[in-house]
């Protein structure tokens, strides 16, 4: 069954007060079907305020949606410094990590992509004038993950060591999140030990160490950590039995999954690409699929609209497990 | 005897009005030592606890006692309203209101009120290196200012005092 959590039914009583004040009328003032299927606001100073909805790229007009930029809603500078304010609640001390990676994450798990001028500080990158903003809506899909569950299980039960592959925006965090909440209740046959290694708090969206979306009962997340580190940091103080993780792709990556992977431990993670021949031109990727780590490769697209399982491949012996397409839940 | 009641009213208007001079010294030091003690506990709070600007002002003023208190967590109010409006303009419509409606902020002078709304425009906006800057830059100077208002208090709180009541007895002896 799909349906979304309250917490994200009510993204627009969390992002809207963080809005400038300017921009709050005319969002509030979209019909409730763009409001529903609202992914992203893009505000870029001197531009129209975009929209993604459905995955259809529009601009912010009164009252709607538009595909001209003419008439609709522009950002000046006063805004974004006004954005920047509220998504960082006037203290970018406290984000300081935050803004090294270039995003913030708010109350609900939505989270805020940041660009702009950035300058050199110790080794790493610091944005000193934030002029783009990406806030992405995302929602959690109760059953998302419904008919893939049971093609991760083995002869015995057991979750194979999966890789989910997609292009972005095809719903592969979704999916993971979904994966872990059923792993966490229960969906292998009694709940499991899942530890989420969330570098990007994508994956359960906490604020303050408190997953804001529903990631299962016996989950535990290590929030904002790079994926290598907190891998080796779950290993040793979480005996997970499950481990999951998003966007792999550096040699750390790998090498932190195999020494996972050579405890026992179960890896579910996934990775940027359309196809295993796309992951084959990464280095790393290319040598984790040759080790046959993953047992498990799951293609998703969108053939039959985003969050499509295009294919589940056997990562052992390269056949396809089901062939046609499927959506994610039922 | 309108006259003998006229006479008093001067007297006891001066006089008054010495006291009132010497008390506004009095406050002056105490906001300022008040704002100073309140100012190391928010730092302390942004500082270890890591909270966001309007949080930390709230739990200082949880564990701060005195007027400072008021004027903190009306700005954190503020804050939360995210009228995207930056700290230093909020604080200082907070600050001013209060100078205008309460005696212990009104004894703050301009140059007092300069300070801590400089001190606000830099609050929360810049990496903690640089807000540590900004908490040690103010210090200083409600240091100096302090040292200043206490040298005051005591050199003129009692001259105060007393040319309030001696000018009162002046100007009575001269209505007699």
């Amino acid at each position: 069954m799909k349906k979304e959590l309250p917490s994200h039914a009510r993204w627009e009583e969390d992002v809207i007060p963080l809005l400038p004040v300017r921009f709050r009328p005319w969002v509030e003032a979209l019909p409730a079907g763009v409001k529903e299927g609202l992914e992203e606001i893009r505000v870029r100073v001197g531009k129209p305020v975009s929209l993604i909805c459905g995955g259809e790229a529009g601009y912010l007009g009164e009252g709607k949606m538009q595909g001209a930029a003419e008439g609709a809603l522009e950002a000046t500078a006063d805004d974004c410094q006004a954005l920047f304010l509220n998504v960082t609640e006037h203290s970018a001390y406290a984000y300081d990590n935050e803004l090294k990676s270039g995003y913030i994450t708010l109350r609900g798990g939505y989270r805020v992509g940041i660009a702009g001028r950035t300058v050199q500080d110790n080794g790493s990158w610091r944005l000193i004038n934030c002029t783009f903003y990406n806030i992405r809506i995302n929602r959690q899909v109760i059953g998302a993950a419904d008919n893939v569950i049971p093609r991760l299980l083995d002869e015995d039960g057991l979750v194979c060591n999966t890789l989910i592959v997609s292009p972005p925006g095809m719903g592969k965090t979704t999916m993971l999140r979904d994966i872990a909440r059923q792993l966490g209740s229960g969906a292998a046959g009694k709940p499991l030990k899942v530890c989420v290694a969330d570098e990007r708090s994508e994956i359960a969206g906490c604020k303050n160490g408190i997953p804001q979306n529903d990631v299962g009962l016996t989950t535990d997340v290590l929030d904002g950590c790079p994926k290598a580190d907190g891998i080796m940091m779950i290993l040793r103080a979480m005996s997970p039995d499950v481990i999951i993780t998003d966007e792999l792709g550096r040699k750390e990556d790998a090498d932190a999954i195999r020494e996972a992977v050579n405890a026992g431990v179960r890896i579910i993670a996934s990775a940027h690409g359309n196809s295993v021949d796309e992951l084959e031109m990464r280095p790393a990727m290319r040598q984790m699929m040759r080790e046959g780590i993953f047992r498990r490769v799951v293609i998703l697209g969108a053939s039959m609209g985003r969050g499509t399982v295009e294919y589940i491949l056997d990562g052992h012996t390269g056949e396809k497990l089901v062939s046609a397409a499927f959506k994610c839940s039922g | 005897m309108l006259k003998i009641f006229s006479i008093a009213a001067v007297f006891s208007g001066c006089a008054a009005l010495g006291v009132m001079s010497s008390k506004r010294l009095g406050n002056r030091m105490k906001t300022l030592e008040g704002i100073r003690s309140f100012i190391r506990r928010l730092e302390i709070e942004m500082r270890y606890a890591g909270l966001p600007v309007a949080e930390a002002m709230r739990s200082a003023g949880e564990k701060t006692a005195g007027a400072a208190r008021e004027l903190f967590e009306g700005v954190a109010d503020d804050l939360q309203n995210n009228s995207g409006e930056a700290i230093g303009g909020i604080f200082g419509k907070r600050l001013e209101s209060m100078r205008k409606n309460r005696d212990i902020y009104g004894a703050l002078t301009d140059r007092d009120a300069q300070m801590l709304v400089d001190f606000s425009k830099n609050l929360g906006s810049s990496d903690w290196a640089s807000q540590k800057n900004n908490f040690e830059h103010t210090q200083k100077l409600l240091e100096e200012e302090i040292t200043a208002a206490k040298e005051a208090f005591g050199k003129k709180s009692k001259m105060f005092r007393t040319l309030g009541v001696l000018g009162g007895l002046l100007l009575a002896v001269l209505l007699l």
